[in-house]
């Protein structure tokens, strides 16, 4: 391998090295104030509790640590960079005001047990945050506790639990549709639950039918994605909740799909007993590839005494943490929940007021419509209607030239933008589901537009996507099955 | 009208995207949601702001609370302010690893991926295990994990027996998890030296315990007998699970891979993220590599592209949620990933020596406050036989919330009060002492110790 | 794509050689193709008892995981190591080298389609 070629891949985008490769001898990145108070020898102070071999972490100075992360930085794909339009996972801008505000001192210094009355700034955002999804879900109580979507369903799904135990009822049962993010069952099932499976009718729409087919007394709640997987409000979900309700059985609504309907539609209003919310998602905190998430819950009457503790409350003009609620469910994380995160979404609210609300999810629903007017001609709709949001595509238009939804997608990077969401709803197969969001222009949406159209007339079956990315595609079968996860040191 | 400043599609955009979609308002994209369930009113969460009534709002709240100039804390208890270098803040900003998603697409990941096989690596090598995963919601939900994958391990076992040297809040984390597993949770109480009875957890052992979890440092500062412990369970073939709420301590201490854990858990908190009000913070999960299929969560691991160089993917996702639906090992979807960047970043700049210098001020600082409190003859240790790493019991001879008070009128959080997680325990309080208290800072509660105790 | 016509088959993909009491058991190229590059080989251990349609272990490729269901009652004799330590050989050669366990027979069940039958089968769409 030539010089040039080890050292570069394009210009600027720069090869770098695992750190501990990186790491040479005596290299310091870090500074300490020098110790003003005596050493205490601790190896000597700990005995037989003392480490054997110390930590084999990387020496570096500064400058290398920086160059580093920088590097790795310019392999990564990101929003701040063009359209990133994964399906169910709403990849919106990240309004930067809010990561200045998370990051200052006074906000982010603060300890969890601090005195309460050096807390009043920070309870106050969550209360006021609490009010706001409220309102915006039109139910009666909120936890933020959750640390992500898919904790907020199981303290969901807790709190269903509780609701029958405390009535004397041990069901068993939950309801969820094919439609559904693998998230559901696998929540219901830590949750205690068997899961029974309801098939979407070919419109797409859950039908009351199916519902009916399925409902009996050891049914505790269905779980309903509500706009659904295919980017369709559920028609019927108003009808369902009533039958639900009938039975003594509660609905939860997965909140993922939020963006669609802010201001527009409220869970509460339908008949929704408990709701997740993604604050990454909708509430546009950074998604950080991958985490921290934030998932608070809202609940109907029936469910407010069975919320996690603590219980952000207002007493008189003090905000209170209230550890006194016997009916519930108990702690899902450890502390108030990921208060980084309300801060940010709490931001995100404000700057966009109830006006600005309804103005997202208009936004997301006509951009979403653009792309499906404009490609309609090209790609199948495998279940047509009153898409919302998001819209869903097939292959099955271009699988007999060879261009496959996993192939597509692949393409699609080389043309400098993240793919859509592929394979998922599991209902439809082979499945492109493509969530713009409203922070798109037309000219981003016409580039992601023109770029699909440019890759089926230019099909060529013996390409292998992506041609022109830092790597070329991984190998991801040799990865499951050497497992390597972690260096290996020079012993 | 001017559009709002996160949204670039202006009016007039509005009317060409609404006459290629062949409507006429945006009315009638919304057909789709039955006119009974829209909503028509106006939302109660007032107008839209500007940023910089935003930040004046801010601004307003926090005259309401503490000032931090003038502010001291020597509060711990499972997060510990330490300090963080200014290039870790810094280069987590950068928008290709602020907002980029979950690496799904190994192609345009490659960044994030490699930090995440970084971060696996300085966390096995920190804990002595094996395998780390790619990180959980927080240390309490890790700890819960740890338990459900004994359970799967050996689905027959129906009980899982608990140190009270355990954080209580992630007592109660776990105690939430299994609520309807019909599992039997048990805590094995402390001697009179702060640590779990080895009498008490040999008594509740028996064949159906799946796995026995203790701390150390404990929730009481205590540095504990794992290995004893270990053994213990492992005697009677149960799973031993470690948790580390202060893993900086693992820099001077025994690692749970020399005392032989099978899982060990702890919160990355420590390794430079802010205190930020409880979250987010950095699950951590170790284990032994031939159990990791029962791992939960998300894993990333080194693999080559198509043209044979070194690449890095997430793996073994047959494990999760969004295939393994309902069977799946954990109904965890995200991990922590800017946490996990973040605490990289800065185990990278702390390094191998600086590892060690920091956990060693730590410990000299504790020890010097440890000193001079007894000097005052105000307060004892309640655990004087057993060694600490960062954090201790003081005992007062006043109630720990009266002295608490006169000290928060001083601005200084003197401690956490037992009282909080133990009703009955009216004089203890947590004291934690990092690297960021000087030696006056130190004289200073010395000082009020003298005044108030 | 053929399939050998001294073997029987299930509508989950199983393929099973019977010789008198004894049989071995696999699964077939279809299965194996629709899977992908197959990583990963959950197997029971020699002297376990099944039910016939009874899930026997799993078989994983990148992205995705299915159960193995038992083509008859039986009781395990032998699972191959060699496919456990490198599972992608099931693409090679899925009726000889690939099998995954050998049974003793208890019982046969009547449902076992024929390799004409199961071709039908897999054409039909299922």
């Amino acid at each position: 391998m030539s010089y040039l070629n080890k050292t570069t891949s394009h210009a600027v985008v720069l090869e770098e090295p695992l750190l501990f490769e990186r790491s040479h001898e005596g290299a310091y990145g870090f500074g300490l104030p020098e110790l003003d108070v005596p050493k205490i020898n601790s190896e000597k102070y700990f005995g037989n509790y003392s480490r054997q071999k110390k930590a084999r972490l990387p020496e570096l100075s500064e400058s290398e640590v920086v160059r580093h992360f920088t590097r790795l930085s310019t392999w990564n794909y990101a929003i701040d960079l063009g359209i990133y339009p994964l399906g169910s996972c709403t990849m919106k801008h990240n309004p930067r005001l809010n990561e200045e505000v998370a990051r200052s001192a006074d906000i982010c210094e603060l300890h969890p047990y601090d005195p309460i009355q050096w807390s009043q700034a920070h309870l106050q955002i969550m209360y006021e945050l609490q009010e706001d999804l409220k309102e915006i879900t039109g139910l009666k109580a909120v936890s933020l506790q959750p640390s992500a979507g898919a904790q907020g369903e199981f303290a969901g799904l807790l709190l269903i639990s509780a609701y029958h135990r405390s009535k004397g009822k041990n069901r068993k049962t939950i309801i969820t549709a094919d439609t559904s993010h693998g998230t559901n069952p696998a929540s219901a099932a830590l949750a205690g639950f068997n899961i029974v499976q309801v098939q979407t009718g070919v419109d797409g729409y859950v039908t009351l039918e199916s519902v009916q087919a399925v409902l009996n007394d050891d049914v505790a709640g269905m779980m309903l994605t509500n706009p659904n997987t295919l980017g369709l409000f559920e028609k019927n979900i108003e009808q369902i909740a009533k039958l639900l309700h009938e039975k003594d059985a509660l609905l939860y609504i997965d909140g993922a799909n939020m963006n669609a309907v802010l201001g527009i539609s409220r869970p509460g209003d339908f008949g929704a007993d408990v709701i997740h919310f993604n604050l990454h998602k909708t509430f546009t905190t950074p998604h950080g590839g991958g985490g921290p998430g934030s998932g608070p819950i809202a609940v109907s009457e029936k469910l407010v005494p069975f919320l996690p503790v603590p219980l952000i409350e207002k007493k008189n003009s003090e905000f209170v943490l209230n550890y006194n609620s016997p009916k519930s469910i108990g702690r899902v994380k450890a502390f108030y929940g990921n208060f980084g995160m309300f801060i940010r979404a709490w931001c995100y609210i404000k700057a966009l007021g109830a006006h600005g609300l309804r103005q997202v999810s208009e936004n997301a629903i006509l951009n979403a419509n653009y792309i499906k007017s404009q490609l309609k001609e090209v790609l199948n709709i495998p279940v047509k209607g009153d898409h919302l949001h998001e819209i869903i595509f097939n292959d099955l238009n271009q699988k007999e030239n060879g261009l496959e939804t996993s192939k597509l997608a692949k393409a699609l990077i080389d043309y400098g933008m993240h793919p859509p969401t592929v394979y998922f709803p599991l209902c439809v197969k082979n499945a492109l589901m493509v969530e713009p969001t409203e922070t798109e222009s037309i000219e981003e949406l016409d580039r992601f537009i023109n770029s699909v159209k440019e890759i089926i007339d230019n099909n060529d079956s013996s390409t292998i996507y992506p041609k022109r990315t830092f790597r070329e595609k991984v190998d991801e079968a040799k990865a499951a099955r050497e497992l390597n996860l972690k260096f290996k040191f020079n012993e | 009208m001017s559009s709002h400043r996160f949204l670039p599609t202006t009016e007039l955009d509005k009317k060409k995207l609404l006459a290629a979609c062949g409507v006429n308002s945006l009315d009638d994209l919304l057909k789709g949601i039955p006119e009974a369930v829209q909503y028509f009113g106006n939302l109660n969460i007032g107008k839209e702001l500007s940023e910089f009534d935003i930040k004046r709002k801010i601004n307003d709240l926090l005259k309401n609370s503490r000032s931090k100039n003038s502010y001291l804390s020597f509060l711990g208890a499972g997060v510990y302010d330490h300090y963080c270098p200014a290039a870790v803040n810094q280069l987590t900003l950068r928008g290709e690893f602020l907002t980029s998603y979950t690496p799904y697409q190994p192609e345009i990941s490659q960044g994030t991926l490699q930090a995440l096989f970084e971060f696996q690596s300085m966390i096995a090598e920190i804990f002595g295990m094996d395998i780390s995963s790619a990180s959980h919601y927080d240390g309490s939900t890790s700890l819960a994990e740890s338990a459900l994958m004994a359970m799967r391990m050996q689905p027959n076992k129906k009980r899982i027996l608990v140190s009270g040297g355990v954080h209580p809040e992630y007592i109660e984390v776990l105690k939430t998890y299994v609520t309807n597993l019909g599992v039997e949770v048990t805590l094995v109480p402390l001697n009179e030296d702060g640590k779990t009875s080895q009498s008490a957890l040999k008594s509740l052992l028996g064949n159906d315990v799946a796995i026995v979890i203790a701390q150390s440092p404990n929730f009481m500062g205590c540095i504990e007998d794992m290995k004893e412990l270990s053994d213990l369970a492992h005697s009677k073939s149960a799973l031993f699970s470690a948790n580390v709420t202060e893993p900086l301590s693992l820099a001077l201490l025994k690692t749970p891979g020399e005392y032989n854990a099978d899982i060990a858990t702890g919160e990355g908190q420590s390794f430079g993220l802010p205190q930020s009000f409880g979250g987010p913070y950095l699950g951590l999960f170790t284990s032994r590599f031939e159990n990791v299929r029962q791992m939960p969560g998300r894993l990333c691991g080194e693999t080559v592209d198509a043209k044979g160089r070194r690449s890095y993917t997430l793996t073994l996702s047959t494990r999760e949620q969004h295939i393994r639906r309902e069977k799946a090992t954990s109904n965890i979807c995200t991990n922590q990933n800017l946490c996990a960047l973040w605490s990289t970043i800065w185990l990278a700049l702390v390094g191998k020596e600086g590892f060690v210098h920091l956990a060693e001020q730590n410990l000299a600082k504790t020890e010097y406050l440890k000193s001079e409190l007894l000097k005052t003859g105000k307060a004892k240790l309640r655990f004087n036989k057993s060694q600490s790493f960062n954090e201790f019991v003081l005992d007062l001879k006043i109630p720990s919330s009266e002295f608490i008070q006169k000290c928060v009128q001083n601005d200084i959080a003197p401690g956490v009060s037992l009282q909080r997680f133990y009703s009955e325990d009216k004089t203890g309080i947590l004291v934690a002492v990092t690297e960021k208290k000087s030696r006056d800072e130190l004289d200073k509660y010395v000082e009020l110790l003298k005044r108030f105790g | 794509m053929s399939y050998p016509n001294e073997l029987k088959y299930t509508k989950e993909h199983e393929w099973i050689k019977i010789e008198g009491n004894n049989a071995t058991i696999g699964i077939t190229k279809f299965a194996i193709e629709q899977l992908g590059d197959i990583v990963f080989l959950d197997l029971p251990k020699v002297g376990s008892s099944f039910k016939a349609g009874g899930n026997f272990g799993t078989i994983e490729s990148v992205k995705t995981v299915s159960d193995l269901f038992m083509p008859v009652t039986c009781k395990v004799t032998e699972v191959n190591q060699s496919a456990i330590d490198s599972p992608e050989s099931l693409s090679v050669d899925a009726y000889a080298k690939g099998w995954l366990i050998k049974v003793e027979i208890e019982n046969v069940p009547a449902d076992l389609l024929s390799a004409h039958e199961y071709e039908n089968y897999v054409v039909g769409g299922n």
